[in-house]
């Protein structure tokens, strides 16, 4: 799923060309994870990453999933405690899977905080989440669309709750301190995806995203707060 | 923080109608200034007369604290030394991030961007062209970043 533009892509379908050409597939999940259900094995992915943050865990924390074979032929990354099982001079003996690539003094808190957070998307229900972020999503395009100065970027049909616009006259980073004035975060400037946005053009765009916490009321916020920003730079 | 203390009319101004934007070719001196968190790019060209700048322009995308501030400067700086310029660097620097600094008469139209320093983020959209320019008198052509 794009980061910068909402879109969901057909990422089993890219991984069995990949793999048709021998490559090894690592994918970006962070974006995903929060807003659907994702199985790595029926993806074929060989590894899958994502970040806690993304899916209301604390910063700092986060998952990388590997087949088990490519991992038990990998060396380890970092040394430090608990990635050793036996040392000599002659020989070091690395410990086992996982404790091999986990070398030092372990984040506990934010294992914890990891834990506790996937439990808690997993009582509302991960289902019933993304079928609300998919209701913002269609109500804020159908209110963005109405409005003339507003450019929506990223149109796929296929979309998680991402949006990323423009305003006419008003740049993406002074739309969002306006925005925040008015008490709306949104992420401002080109989303780390810049060949993306060199592709729209764009040096930077203003991006809403929608998750378990919004409401109708916040997408109404944000429409009158662009509002604003209208004055502002009328 | 109030947003009329960051957006004041002689900011909007300037952003709708930057002066001295444009080139210099040939130029004496030139920077290209990078703002890689926010994709803000700027480019200063400079005629010097001895120690004087004689003429200054700019060109760039930006937001409207950048676009503004920039063009602020160029009106500021045009026909002052090195060293008056060094001394006005310093004075808006402060009066970008030290908490308290008074506007200082010397600054003229530039006060204007004393309500940035309550929005921190946008800190560095104001001091790219500062950053930039004095990139272009310092050390001849270069990019610079505020990363």
């Amino acid at each position: 799923m794009s980061n910068a533009l909402g879109t969901v892509l057909p990422v089993k379908r890219v991984i069995e060309a990949a793999h048709a050409h021998g490559a090894v597939v690592l994918i970006d999940g962070a974006q995903a994870v929060p807003h659907t259900r994702v199985d790595v094995r029926a993806l074929g992915a060989d590894f899958y990453a994502f970040s806690g943050h993304k899916l209301y865990a604390p910063t700092g924390i986060g998952v990388l999933y590997g087949r088990e074979e490519l991992l038990a032929a990998m060396p380890p990354w970092q040394g430090g405690g608990d990635m050793i099982l036996t040392v000599s001079f002659e020989k070091t003996t690395y410990n086992e899977l996982p404790w091999k690539f986990e070398a030092g003094t372990p984040n506990m808190s934010g294992a914890v905080g990891l834990a506790a957070a996937m439990d808690y998307l997993e009582s509302l229900g991960l289902e019933a989440v993304a079928a609300h972020e998919q209701r913002l999503l269609q109500l804020a395009t159908a209110e963005l669309a109405r409005l003339p100065a507003i450019e929506i970027i990223g149109t796929a049909a296929h979309k998680a709750s991402v949006l990323s616009f423009t305003m006419k006259g008003v740049h993406p980073h002074d739309l969002g301190t306006i925005l925040d004035t008015e008490g709306i975060a949104v992420r401002t400037g080109h989303h780390c995806a810049m060949p993306v946005m060199t592709f729209f053009g764009l040096a930077a765009t203003a991006r809403a995203s929608f998750g378990c916490y919004n409401t109708e009321r916040d997408v109404a916020s944000l429409v009158q707060a662009l509002g604003k920003a209208r004055e502002v730079f009328a | 923080m109030d947003l009329k203390d960051l957006y004041r009319d002689v900011i909007l101004d300037h952003n709708r109608h930057p002066r001295n934007f444009g080139r210099i070719e040939p130029a004496d001196s030139r920077a290209e200034g990078h703002n890689p968190l926010c994709g803000d790019r700027l480019s200063v060209f400079v005629r010097l007369e001895g120690e004087r700048v004689a003429d200054i322009r700019f060109e760039g995308k930006g937001c409207a604290i950048s676009t503004a501030s920039a063009s602020l400067m160029t009106e500021a700086v045009k026909g002052k030394d090195r060293s008056a310029i060094r001394e006005l660097f310093n004075k808006v620097h402060a009066l970008l991030t030290r908490p308290g600094s008074e506007a200082d008469g010397a600054l003229g139209k530039l006060a204007a961007l004393s309500g940035v320093r309550e929005f921190p983020a946008r800190v560095k959209c104001a001091s790219l062209c500062w950053h930039t320019l004095n990139a272009a008198l310092e050390h001849g052509a270069a990019t610079i970043s505020t990363e």
